[in-house]
């Protein structure tokens, strides 16, 4: 393992990292903590998602001598940022698709697929459904997110296949894209976008603009409904002027104030009730994203308040629930940070950083992190916010004078070339996460 | 390759408390962290994949020049203007001292 990783070093960089040290990690020698008396500092990594395999890479990057499982139940993971490319008909499934090789073969993380189901807080070790507990020094829980169905009156999980949420990856997407595929000319489909916070808040509207950008082509007489919650969304001046440019008035979105509120669903006829349930809409294909909160490990681990999501120390992303965790990711409470990818990852590698530093006795760095979110409004139009942010006072907060979003009613040469950088973000990160 | 006696006195070696290969000190310097966080966008080697400037072949001053540039909005810029202007210049010039200095 210690090989594997100082195998990418070359003689100069191990004698300057820590002389023989140096070279008798990278021979498999004695894999000692820095600063340590005793064993290997051992991280255990929950959740092989944006966040969780991203803080597994650096934890290795940061200090090799640190052993690290990554627990993620699936073989591989897709990715739900470019799943509305997908959608839109212009991209594949497979694409998003990434697994868990690199990691393994590059940065020598262990990686078990089984599911966490608890841990033991005193032994510090977590237990999994089908293999052997974990012991851990630290232990790093980045599960995602897990749907509030208590909040959405008619419909549970298990009616997911017929009303899709699409909002984790993979198997829901597929299903998503067949229901469009399998519509006639002339139907509508009803998205419900949830109140914030909420996994990528500008996803919803992404999708309506590609789902719109499908129809247009393919089902020319069909329109997108969209029933927010809110009064308002990310980036909506952008993707309204996209979508008057673009797609006329396929896109009609209504506001929570104005009737967008959700009053139950009827999942058998894909039928929305709004208005105190006054108010009736039919939908061919029905997309319910139903409000959030933080992946259920964390709620069986005791990481969550009463919010549903878990908070967290801000320098360190540490659990201030619960000593030696640290909850990263879309499950964490963030400050001013959104729910995203690129989110999740930025903090994955401030909680690497933080973890070394706190292993041995060290102040944590507290970097400036950012976050950016491409979206397409079309195949050829892109769109873009992006935020820096800083630890102040308790809490992650925006920069003053920084980030913000594309600028509107701008020459179409930029549409297209954010479009290409969309493309290229995804290339970049999926291959930072996984590579 | 060292011969099994050298290796058997420097994996004894070993066993003495050393940094971590890329933590000075212990700490990994919040100059790396944010570098890193440039990463996201431009690959995990800042090579940048496909559309995505490379950031890899700078020097440490050909950075911080850009770097400054996009925070002046002094040069043609998508989304970077959006970002420069979150760095302090000890943050930028930090950051381009890891990514220059990176092999």
């Amino acid at each position: 393992m210690m090989g594997t990783t100082c195998s990418t070093w070359t003689r100069r960089q191990l004698l300057k990292a820590g002389g023989i040290g140096g070279i008798a990690l990278a021979f498999g020698g004695a894999a000692r903590g820095a600063g340590s008396t005793g064993a290997a500092k051992r991280v255990v990594v929950v959740g092989g998602g944006a966040g969780g395999a991203t803080c597994a890479k650096y934890l290795r990057r940061y200090d090799p001598s640190i052993r690290v499982t990554l627990v993620e139940r699936d073989p591989h993971y897709y990715t739900c940022f470019g799943g509305n490319w997908y959608l839109g008909g212009f991209h594949k499934l497979e694409d998003l698709r990434h697994g868990y090789d690199a990691l393994r073969k590059n940065h020598g993380v262990a990686v078990v697929h089984d599911e966490v189901t608890g841990w033991d807080p005193d032994k510090g070790q977590v237990t999994l459904a089908e293999g052997k507990a974990l012991p851990f020094d630290r232990l790093v829980v980045a599960p995602g997110i897990d749907f509030r169905w208590d909040q959405v009156a008619g419909m549970s999980e298990a009616d997911t296949e017929r009303v899709p949420h699409a909002w984790k990856g993979g198997e829901q997407y597929r299903l998503l894209r067949r229901q469009l595929a399998a519509m006639d000319d002339g139907g509508t489909v009803v998205l419900c976008p949830p109140a914030n916070p909420f996994r990528c808040p500008p996803g919803p509207y992404e999708r309506a603009s590609l789902i719109a950008d499908y129809l247009k082509a393919k089902k020319p007489n069909s329109k997108v409904l969209v029933l927010d919650a809110k009064d308002g969304f990310s980036k909506q001046g952008l993707f309204e002027e996209g979508w008057r440019q673009l797609y006329g008035d396929r896109i009609e979105w209504v506001a929570g104030s104005q009737g967008g509120v959700l009053h139950r669903v009827d999942p058998k006829q894909r039928k929305v009730l709004t208005q105190e349930g006054f108010q009736e809409h039919r939908a061919d294909v029905l997309n319910v994203i139903p409000p959030q909160r933080a992946g259920k490990i964390a709620r069986t681990m005791g990481l969550t308040d009463d919010s549903g999501w878990c908070p967290v120390d801000q320098r360190t992303f540490e659990s201030t629930l619960r000593p030696n965790v640290h909850v990263l990711g879309d499950a964490a409470i963030a400050g001013a940070m959104p729910k995203s990818g690129h989110s999740a990852n930025n903090q994955a590698k401030l909680t690497a950083a933080a973890v070394v530093a706190l292993f041995n006795d060290r102040e944590v760095p507290e970097p400036t992190v950012a976050n950016t979110c491409y979206s397409l409004v079309g195949p050829r139009y892109g769109i873009s916010v992006a935020a820096v942010y800083r630890y102040r006072d308790g809490q992650l907060r925006g920069v003053e004078g920084a980030g913000g979003v594309s600028p509107g009613d701008a020459e179409e040469f930029l549409r297209v070339r954010e479009a290409r950088y969309t493309r290229g973000w995804y290339a970049a990160i999926t291959d930072d996460i996984f590579g | 390759m060292l011969s099994k006696r050298a290796l058997l006195v420097v994996g004894t070696a070993g066993l003495l408390a050393l940094p971590a290969a890329h933590a000075e000190s212990g700490a990994i310097d919040r100059g790396r962290v944010m570098a890193d966080s440039c990463l996201t966008c431009h690959g995990s080697e800042g090579k940048g994949p496909g559309p995505m400037p490379s950031i890899a072949g700078l020097t440490k001053q050909g950075l911080i020049n850009r770097m400054t540039a996009f925070r002046d909005r002094d040069t043609d810029a998508t989304i970077m203007n959006r970002h420069a202007a979150g760095y302090t210049d000890e943050e930028i010039r930090a950051i381009a001292a890891h990514i220059a200095g990176s092999d």
